[in-house]
């Protein structure tokens, strides 16, 4: 956050002042000083060596970084002691007297220039490689009047990247080592690829849940390799044993062979046509529930709301409206972007169990199908949406959600989809609301809820307002011409209170 | 098509490699980099790309025409054109509905029939982002800030994909020099990249996610099933959620910039350790505010004017701020309850300066201030609060209560309606148990906190050591981080909140 003024940072004698007042970059307000959030034009010199001997690098820092990667390698090829000199000049002039630490020369501060820097009364040149490392003591300048000779300094290492090469390439602005963008490029496919390999089964689990069509064929064509070759690896069992750490349970088989029992011998091979019969007319079904109770105060009538995101907003304003009248508790889970369709990719079923253990409803109102109209995928196999065989096995898990309810002691209310501002849309949920509605037909305990017109103008026609009571214009709709808006959901919970109230004779 | 996602990693994977490849010839870059952008726009709704198009002839047509003209007056006209139809264009996909059934309800209280049809019209996502660029270029452009750009440098300055859909807002003066110039392939600041993308992901998938499905949601969706504590906390967690939403957003936006070898400016400045609300807006979603002080507020007069003029163009400036946010009146109301608390503390500041200018009424004269943009007070200017020397105790108490009082604001940005805020805020007075306010909530919400207060130098020095790494190392440990992110979040990530606005 703090910011150190760029003006330190022209002034060679600051930064003089801060360097010898420190072992490490990190003290002395270094290249994190600096925002990283963008170029600082004005702070044009940075020190860019973490240790400098005091007097060479708090000078030449700045222009040497240009230069540090030569340096560096001319480094390794010299002995300790060894004389260097900036121009073939220089090279021919005397040693000159030396410079100890005790007897520091004057400086006169002036910016650096070219990659190895000079001070305007004594042309002394310290090219990178004189600096020390880090926290190590020993390495002396000594300077001449266009020379310097570095006296018991660490030999430098030979082969290999040293740290100091490392930092020697640090960019001067950010302090940090930038890379090529082929080094970039191969980060990034390492990370991507040891990700891939690593998460690969989870990713299958996850593909295979997707929506039925090209994206998901790509995806498992290149994740199935890719899992075979993390078992190969052994790297699945980390994927496993780092879900089982965080309590996650593995993805779960599709529910038509946990859950419900739905077909649990289809045979891999054989056709989908051939294994399911034609629907049979629903005969009616007598649940033998008894009727829904007067409830009060004392004795609330436990409601429970399942569904998608329609069913959300629309459960929010339901349970809101019923919780109001204070002779009902209701409890609502919603889920986005779920459904019947697709057990394998969440299994409303196990999901209503579960809820049903937790609040023992005495009625339990569903709302789903908006995002069913899609193909679904039944051990190992697509059925494509809108076949006889999809129909049959959505109408099946219909009324095996209906079974399920009922078994439970609960009556059900299914609230049906509203009209789509797209009509083809409208026409797809218009097929799942007429297998839902058949599919229901003939239970006693049970009621669906037409909705198609709840939202709809007067004509039928798809609207985004409509008026209230008083006149005043409601927006039902949001922007997306599907999910109701808070406006809508009401109007929603409205009509299925009534239908409650009529069905099962109850005012509330 | 969301960064968090398999499809953008391929997508990105490809662009990147086509875009240090090209890079040597400008035009080539420029083509593929804007025909990128539109097919990442396009992935949402092909039937956009056509706005995203329409957007970028007005705003370049009205740059090269206001550049054109010498006549100042002519050049204003042409900037106001411009911009009006910018505001036509964000007004009509954005605010139709909400105007059309306010002005129908209005009518309907004075007997008459509205003469327009109320509809919803859909929302192109990041529209209120490229419309503010927009705007932003064309001003600039008569204010003689910027020159108009080429065709092409313009489309891939307002188009470009990584600020597209939900910022950071980037000025011409900023971005149209760095689509110029050829950037460095051997100079990619690639260990900031990874840290803002890693950390942008982790604050979404994880952070924002979790508390999203754990507490927020269930408590604004249905208050009143709810204690006290949970609303309490609930409210926290919404502010954190949005929080880690949206600037993880950005952070991710910043870095793949970054591995594209772009700078964008920073958006979010640790906005939870502000010691007042004017300092919560210097630290919140940082382009907004300066775009907000630069286009509306010092047009609007600053605060050249008396002191009741200028609370008057603080007050707007937020109101417009809100409902820049969404259409709808708590919109309206969250910017209008900033743009109180500006007011207050630019009156406050008022205060205490003229209490001090008595007291060192006979001390020597200290120089003059720097002559300063005449907007600059309000939402930019360092606090006068800042100068004094004020106990820890006390700058903690400021802290606690902005902190406070930013997140009373956000129950009127999340909640649905009025009646939903308020019913938020009745229920905390009802104390009773809070089996939603788990240790794992808490620990998200304390941790997204404290990580404000992490020191910038800290965060410097780790990116540094990160940055002497191999590149292979550097991507295996980016690949140990990306598993972790993506074992700790949900199977789906939902959309990021800030790109529907």
């Amino acid at each position: 956050m703090s910011r150190r003024p760029p003006s330190v940072d022209h002034n060679p004698l600051a930064a003089l002042r801060r360097v010898v007042g420190s072992r490490h970059a990190d003290d002395v307000g270094g290249p994190e000083d600096v925002n990283p959030s963008a170029p600082d034009p004005s702070s044009t010199v940075r020190l860019s060596a973490p240790v400098a001997t005091a007097v060479t690098t708090a000078v030449a820092a700045p222009a040497e970084t240009a230069a540090a990667a030569p340096a560096e390698a001319l480094a390794d090829r010299r002995p300790p002691g060894h004389l260097i000199t900036s121009t073939p000049a220089a090279q021919a002039a005397p040693p000159g007297p030396v410079i100890t630490p005790a007897q520091p020369r004057p400086i006169t501060p002036r910016a650096a220039a070219g990659p190895w820097s000079t001070i305007s009364d004594a042309p002394m040149t310290t090219p990178t490689w004189l600096r020390s490392r880090p926290g190590r003591e020993g390495a002396t300048a000594t300077a001449t009047g266009n020379s310097a000779i570095v006296t018991n300094a660490e030999p430098a290492r030979r082969g290999g990247r040293t740290r100091r090469t490392v930092r020697a390439r640090l960019d001067p602005k950010t302090g940090r080592r930038p890379l090529s963008a082929r080094q970039a490029m191969a980060a990034m496919l390492i990370c991507l690829s040891l990700w891939g390999v690593v998460d690969a089964p989870t990713l299958l689990a996850n593909a295979e849940s997707s929506q039925l069509g090209t994206r998901r064929t790509v995806a498992l064509d290149v994740l199935r390799p890719l899992s075979r070759l993390s078992a190969a690896l052994g790297l699945d069992r980390v994927d496993h044993a780092a879900e089982t750490l965080i309590g996650r349970d593995h993805k779960s088989a599709p529910a038509e062979q946990t859950a419900l029992g739905f077909f649990p011998d289809w045979p891999r091979g054989v056709g989908a046509t051939t294994l399911i019969s034609p629907t049979p007319t629903p005969a009616p079904i007598n649940t033998g529930l008894p009727p829904l109770p007067i409830p009060t105060a004392a004795s609330p009538l436990r409601v429970l709301v399942v569904g998608d995101s329609i069913g959300l907003s629309f459960g929010e304003s339901l349970a809101t409206m019923l919780d109001a009248t204070g002779v009902v508790t209701t409890k609502v889970d919603g889920r986005e972007g779920t459904g019947l369709s697709r057990p394998d990719a969440f299994d409303w079923p196990v999901q209503i169990q579960n809820d049903i253990n937790q609040t023992h409803p005495e009625l339990v109102v569903a709302m789903f199908g908006g995002n069913d109209d899609q193909d679904t995928y039944v051990n190992g196999r697509d059925v494509p949406f809108n076949t006889p065989q999809w129909d049959q096995l959505y109408s099946a898990r219909v009324a095996a959600v209906a079974d399920e309810v009922h078994a439970a002691g609960a009556h059900l209310l299914w609230s049906g989809l509203p009209i789509m501002r797209s009509a083809a849309k409208t026409a797809r949920f218009t097929t799942v609301m007429n297998l839902t509605r058949a599919a229901l037909a003939g239970r006693d305990a049970t009621a669906f809820v037409d909705n198609y017109a709840t939202l709809a103008g007067p004509q039928g026609q798809y609207v985004d307002a409509l008026a209230n009571a008083s006149g005043q214009e409601i927006l039902i709709r949001e922007p997306d011409g599907i999910h109701p808006s808070p406006g809508g959901a009401d109007r929603l919970a409205a009509h299925a209170i009534a239908v409650i109230n009529a069905t099962w004779h109850l005012d509330l | 098509m969301l960064f968090p996602t398999i499809d953008f990693a391929v997508f990105f994977v490809v662009v990147f490699t086509a875009s240090w490849l090209l890079r040597p010839w400008a035009r080539a870059w420029k083509w593929m980099i804007l025909g990128a952008s539109f097919f990442f726009y396009g992935w949402w709704d092909w039937r956009f790309v056509f706005l995203l198009g329409a957007s970028v002839l007005i705003n370049q047509a009205g740059a090269v025409l206001v550049g054109r003209l010498e006549d100042v007056k002519q050049r204003r006209t042409a900037m106001i054109g411009a911009v009006a139809l910018d505001v036509g264009l964000l007004g009509w996909f954005k605010y139709y509905g909400f105007f059309t059934v306010n002005v129908a309800n209005g009518l309907h209280r004075l007997g008459w029939g509205s003469p327009l049809p109320v509809l919803q019209v859909a929302l192109p996502v990041g529209i209120s982002f490229f419309t503010f660029m927009g705007i932003s270029y064309v001003v600039d452009v008569q204010r003689r800030k910027i020159e108009p750009a080429g065709w092409l440098d313009a489309a891939v300055y307002l188009s470009f994909f990584p600020h597209l859909v939900a910022g950071p807002i980037v000025r011409g003066s900023e971005l149209l020099p760095q689509i110029r110039q050829r950037q460095d392939p051997k100079r990619i600041d690639a260990s900031r990249a990874a840290w803002l993308i890693m950390a942008g992901l982790a604050k979404k998938v994880i952070i924002s996610s979790f508390l999203s499905s754990a507490i927020v949601d269930p408590v604004f969706g249905i208050p009143h099933q709810h204690s006290a504590l949970e609303v309490l906390f609930a409210v926290y967690a919404y502010a954190i959620q949005i929080y880690a939403d949206f600037s993880g957003y950005t952070d991710i936006a910043i870095g793949i910039a970054l591995l594209l070898g772009f700078h964008f400016p920073d958006n979010f400045n640790a906005p939870y350790a502000a010691e007042s609300m004017q300092d919560f807006w210097r630290r919140w979603h940082m382009t907004l505010s300066s775009w907000l002080r630069d286009y509306v507020y010092i047009p609007l007069g600053g605060n050249r004017g008396a002191t009741w003029r200028t609370a008057l163009n603080i007050f707007l400036t937020m109101l417009i701020a809100g409902l820049w946010h969404g259409a709808a009146w708590t919109f309206v109301a969250w910017g209008a309850y900033h743009g109180v608390a500006q007011v207050i503390g630019m009156l406050r500041r008022k205060n205490r300066e003229a209490s001090q200018t008595s007291l060192t009424a006979n001390m020597p004269a200290t120089p003059p201030p720097l002559a300063s943009d005449p907007g600059t007070t309000v939402l930019a200017t360092t606090d006068a609060t800042a100068v004094e020397p004020r106990s820890t105790a006390r700058v903690w108490l400021s802290r606690f209560v902005t902190f406070n009082l930013v997140c009373l604001g956000w129950v009127l940005f999340r909640a649905q309606s009025f009646a939903n805020a308020m019913a938020v805020l009745s229920r905390l007075a009802h104390p009773g148990p809070a089996p939603m306010v788990t240790p794992l909530v808490i620990g998200a919400i304390v941790v997204s906190i404290a990580s404000q207060y992490v020191n910038p130098r800290t965060v410097a020095r780790a990116q540094r050591r990160f940055s002497e790494l191999a590149p292979v190392a550097q991507g295996a440990v980016l690949a140990g981080a990306l598993y972790v992110i993506t074992l700790l979040g949900p199977t789906g990530v939902a959309p990021f909140i800030y790109y529907r606005f």
